[in-house]
């Protein structure tokens, strides 16, 4: 049913223990309300790359769900969206993609990354310019940030020192585990 | 040694169910660390303040973490002080880093 809008097409996420989604069932019921026809990959079965969200969740709300890596062969007038970066590959990028490629901050083999998209005739909206109205940022770390990061720095903490016993000393001379957490958390 | 990945924790998994179950682990994990230093961790959120920083605090006091240093901008504003305590005091982790790592 042509709408009008561009039909927006939600990858699975391909990165190991990426298991956030750049849609929730509620936006995409939103975005379904707007006009914009919303397509959905199943998720893929493996736990490693699982979606939080079920698959049913976003069929519910009226998505249409379609294969896992289906994008790579979608029309070329969807927008593929999602959150993290694509594999890595040199195949050429065709479709306008939203996403965090990861590529402006000088990390490794972004030439070879953003070079696909000119090389397919792509186009590629990174979630790191996404702003509001007032030139702030959207997407950016916040309390589940520091959450899950101060969780990780605990649990980082206490299995480096699993191995110690009380009687050791630590390279600070005292005789205690050095068991201490330090979270950096810059706005 | 390498530290065990996140399978080790999650039943080869890969993730938590929920919240209620990181925190549920983290605290038996805590308790498991104070028997063997006879002391709870102590922690040190910089930014305390901010979106990430409150996070953070919010999960150490759910944890039963010991002491929580909270800093923001008035007891940062030194830099000398910072380096002091993470390189003399503190076995330091830092997390939640600008640094953006794909």
């Amino acid at each position: 049913m042509p709408s009008g809008f561009p039909t927006l097409h939600a990858r699975a996420e391909a990165k190991p223990l990426e298991h956030r989604s750049c849609l929730t069932p509620t936006t995409t019921k939103k975005l379904l309300d707007a006009g914009y026809p919303v397509l959905v990959e199943r998720s893929s079965t493996d736990p490693h790359f699982a979606r939080i969200f079920k698959d049913e969740e976003f069929e519910a709300v009226g998505a249409t769900l379609v294969e896992e890596g289906s994008w790579e062969t979608a029309p070329k007038d969807r927008i593929i969206i999602g959150l993290k970066e694509l594999p890595e590959a040199d195949t050429p990028l065709e479709h306008t993609f939203v996403h965090f490629a990861h590529c402006y901050k000088n990390q490794g083999g972004w030439e070879h990354t953003l070079a696909r998209f000119p090389r397919g005739g792509g186009t590629l909206y990174d979630l790191e310019f996404l702003q509001d109205s007032n030139g702030r940022r959207v997407a950016a770390f916040g309390y589940h940030a520091g959450f899950a990061g101060a969780a990780l720095a605990v649990k980082v903490t206490l299995q480096s020192n699993a191995t110690i016993t009380s009687t050791n000393n630590n390279r600070h001379g005292h005789g205690n585990l050095p068991i201490q957490v330090v979270c950096h958390c810059p706005a | 040694m390498p530290l065990p990945g996140l399978d080790t924790f999650t039943n080869g998994k890969g993730y938590y169910e929920n919240e209620d179950q990181l925190i549920e682990q983290l605290r038996k994990d805590v308790a498991a660390g104070e028997k063997i230093a006879g002391r709870k961790p102590t922690s040190l959120v910089l930014g305390a303040l901010g979106r990430c920083g409150s996070g953070a605090v919010d999960l150490l006091k759910r944890i039963e973490c010991g002491e929580i240093k909270e800093w923001d901008l008035a007891e940062t504003a030194s830099y000398q002080c910072l380096l002091l305590f993470s390189w003399k005091n503190a076995n330091a982790l830092l997390v939640g880093q600008t640094r953006t790592i794909p």
